[in-house]
């Protein structure tokens, strides 16, 4: 497998899903018992997180090939 | 040298000089220059000043021209709706498809009503829309291409610039990086763990369900995190969403084994003391609040799978603390309540003079709870 640039959304959802697993199967050898109402929201938030930062790392990457002159020399 | 207001400086063009390099629109400059009560020198000035290059900004850098909203027809699942929408936004469908998935869970399904109006108010891309000239590549930004295309049997989409043609079949693209194995490496490895965990159940072992959904879930989590750096798996969170669903489906399935009580079958309760507990593992269960004594009573209810039926007087103040696994929860007076890990909590007054009050505590792994005002 060729290494390549750190995708974001991987990496988060990765560590979210494998962090949910792990208290999951915590709760299944373990007395403790977790909320489950929380479960989602967190999904929903850790996902939007992984969207919003992959957004913001694509744009920094469109702004380098397109690099905006406007502003620039003047008279 | 094109600054603007009075400048400090000397120099024989000064008193002119504010009123040359202010204009940034030219006809409001021209318009104003026969009223300025100049000399011959002062419009001869003006007018050597407009031989130079005016005092606007270059021309933005080209950059690709936005698509229309509109249903793709090259990124499509179902309908085109997200690959059209992260045509749109510039996002990657992927996303957008995740985002769908998990917020339709999320809302109780509610985001498919949402996704059947864009679908239906989503226009669908042509089928000759297929782009043979991105707008402004090939002529100077400005320059509407249209000219540049007329008559060759190509359409040109006015809003946008864009040029399209017949569809032509057209080679792929060629690969840029080898396709990448991880994900499927990964879904195999979570179903062999599982399969595992499977013989091992069937072999006499006792292993919660929690345990073996949640280690099907790790083994996708790894390797999401792996392919952060490397290798290409970004789909494997559809199979993680779908083996969390599992993993807290088995979390309530054993939380209903090891949480009911003995017994299978209707149950009728009908409390007479001030404090009064009942379990059933599996069944229905009606609990007749009629009977209790005037003044306070603690009422604990245990229901592992099936529904429960409250009955409750008129002359009965209703303190209820309620949670449930799965299922729904039916108050008099209230919408009803469903869905997973429910708690509810509500105090339901008498409706007439208040003589008891009765604290229930209600928990119920899968079923439902039904408080209903007795008729008599």
């Amino acid at each position: 497998m060729r290494r390549h640039d750190l995708d974001w959304v991987s990496l988060i959802a990765g560590a979210i899903f494998t962090g949910l697993a792990l208290v999951y199967i915590v709760t299944g050898i373990t007395d403790v018992s977790i909320d489950g109402r929380f479960v989602w929201p967190i999904v929903l938030v850790a996902l939007g997180a992984a969207g919003v930062t992959s957004a913001i790392k694509a744009n920094q990457r469109e702004e380098q090939q397109f690099p905006v002159t406007a502003g620039g020399e003047r008279g | 040298m094109w600054k603007q207001g009075p400048r400090e400086d000397g120099g024989a063009m000064t008193e002119n000089q504010p009123t040359i390099a202010e204009p940034v629109d030219p006809t409001a400059s021209s318009t104003g220059a026969p009223e300025n009560p100049g000399t011959d020198t002062s419009s001869e000035s003006s007018d050597a000043s407009y031989g130079a290059p005016p005092p606007y900004p270059p021309p933005p850098a080209y950059r690709p021209a936005k698509p229309a909203l509109r249903r793709s027809r090259t990124d499509r699942v179902l309908t085109g709706v997200c690959g059209g929408l992260a045509e749109n936004l510039g996002v990657d469908a992927v996303l957008i498809r995740i985002l769908v998935v998990v917020g339709t869970v999320f809302t109780g399904g509610a985001l498919i009503i949402a996704y059947i109006i864009a679908w239906a108010l989503m226009p669908d891309t042509p089928a000759y829309a297929v782009v043979l000239q991105a707008p402004g590549s090939a002529s100077q930004p400005g320059v509407p291409t249209s000219f540049a295309a007329g008559g060759t049997g190509t359409y040109v989409d006015p809003s946008t610039g864009a040029v399209y043609g017949p569809p032509t079949p057209v080679a792929p693209q060629p690969r840029t990086e080898p396709r990448s194995y991880l994900g499927l490496v990964a879904l195999s490895a979570s179903i062999v763990v599982g399969g595992t965990f499977g013989i091992a159940v069937a072999a006499g072992a006792n292993i919660p369900g929690v345990i073996v959904a949640g280690s099907m879930l790790a083994v996708l989590g790894v390797g999401l995190l792996i392919s952060a750096r490397r290798g290409r798996a970004r789909w494997l969170i559809f199979p993680a969403v779908l083996m969390l669903l599992i993993t807290q489906g088995a979390a309530a399935v054993d939380n209903i084994t090891s949480s009911a009580g003995d017994g299978v079958g209707d149950r009728t309760w009908t409390p007479t003391t001030s404090s009064s507990s009942f379990e059933l593992g599996a069944g229905s269960g009606r609990l007749d609040l009629s009977s209790l004594p005037a003044g306070d009573a603690d009422v604990t209810v245990t229901l592992g799978l099936g529904d429960l039926v409250v009955v409750l007087p008129a002359d009965t103040t209703l303190v209820l603390t309620s949670s449930l696994g799965v299922g729904e929860v039916d108050l008099p007076g209230v919408p009803n309540v469903n869905g997973t890990n429910l708690t509810v909590d509500r105090t339901l007054q008498a409706t007439s003079i208040a003589t008891t009050t009765v604290e229930l505590d209600a928990s119920i792994g899968l079923g439902s709870l039904e408080v209903r005002r007795a008729t008599s």
